[in-house]
């Protein structure tokens, strides 16, 4: 009668623990990942969001800017299309250089320039102004100023109130 | 079941136990930072509604200078202004046209917010964006042809 090993006999528990261990090990890891993964794309959502606001803020100090430099230093072009201010300056005592020079600025570090200037048609009581960023995201925004007569004697203009109509996205 | 293969599986569990809690910890700060920096981008906000509010009530003066008229907006915001909590910092620089580096050369104040994880944000209000002040040419002609 031939000998039987114990130890041949395979064991159905054998290699039960390192596969179960294994599989926990995974799920464990799956999960975890899963979770930095959503606070990964929670974290980029929150930058994303910062960034744009700084844009937003980077093109609504220059709509200030721009506004101010146009109420202060030729308020002639406030009741003027863009298109026209090359013709119109002159009359206001404004040479080429200072038209050249109030279509574009800097703020903050970054540079911008005037895209459109659009009063509105018959009684001039409000106007389009739209700014360009002139980095490597050029992105533009659209302001509506509300416009009323700076004193009864003159003509000159003064604006009551810059209204944010949004960024129109980063186009060339 | 042998000794080794216990021993193994243990390590190779606890280690991917410790790897999850670490994940999961950072996951949770993570989350938690974006939560706290969220609530401070709302706070932010509101600061600049409220700027915008006062700027829209001011009565216009065209007929003084930008540099008073930017003083008097500074002091005018940080009266109506309202508090911000605590991780929130709130400044409010007043830059006369004389010493603004931007072209063209504006007398504006700045509101600059910062918060938590290097959150900041700052914008520019010019008075005569507000008919606050009124054109150069009413006091000062020489300084709009030095200006443009």
């Amino acid at each position: 009668m031939p000998l039987r090993c114990p130890r041949a006999l395979p064991n159905r528990r054998d290699g039960f623990a390192l596969p179960v261990a294994l599989g926990g090990s995974l799920l464990l890891l799956l999960s975890s990942g899963s979770l930095q993964l959503l606070a990964l794309q929670s974290r980029a959502r929150v930058v994303d969001q910062q960034r744009h606001l700084q844009v937003e803020d980077l093109l609504a100090s220059a709509a200030q800017q721009q506004v101010a430099a146009l109420v202060t230093q030729a308020n002639c072009l406030l009741a003027v299309d863009l298109a026209q201010w090359a013709a119109v300056a002159p009359s206001c005592g404004l040479g080429e250089e200072a038209v050249a020079a109030l279509q574009q600025g800097q703020v903050g570090g970054q540079g911008y320039r005037v895209a459109a200037y659009r009063p509105a048609a018959g009684a001039v009581a409000s106007a389009e102004l739209e700014l360009q960023l002139t980095g490597e995201r050029p992105w533009r925004a659209v302001y509506r100023l509300g416009l009323a007569p700076a004193a009864a004697a003159t003509q000159q203009l003064q604006v009551t109130v810059v209204q944010e109509l949004g960024l129109r996205g980063a186009r060339a | 079941m042998n000794l080794i293969e216990v021993v193994v599986a243990a390590a190779l569990f606890l280690g991917a136990c410790s790897g999850a809690a670490q994940m999961g910890a950072s996951s949770a700060q993570a989350m938690t930072q974006g939560r706290l920096q969220g609530q401070q981008l709302e706070q932010i906000e509101a600061q600049f509604l409220a700027a915008a509010a006062l700027l829209r009530q001011v009565e216009p003066s065209p007929d003084r200078t930008c540099d008073a008229a930017a003083q008097q907006l500074q002091s005018q915001l940080a009266a109506s202004l309202p508090p911000v909590e605590a991780g929130v910092v709130r400044q409010l620089s007043l830059v006369p046209a004389s010493a603004t580096a931007s072209a063209p050369a504006i007398a504006h104040v700045q509101l600059t917010l910062a918060g938590e994880g290097g959150l900041r944000r700052q914008r520019w209000y010019s008075p005569a964006a507000a008919g606050l002040c009124g054109p150069v040419s009413s006091w000062s002609q020489e300084g709009a042809h030095a200006a443009l």
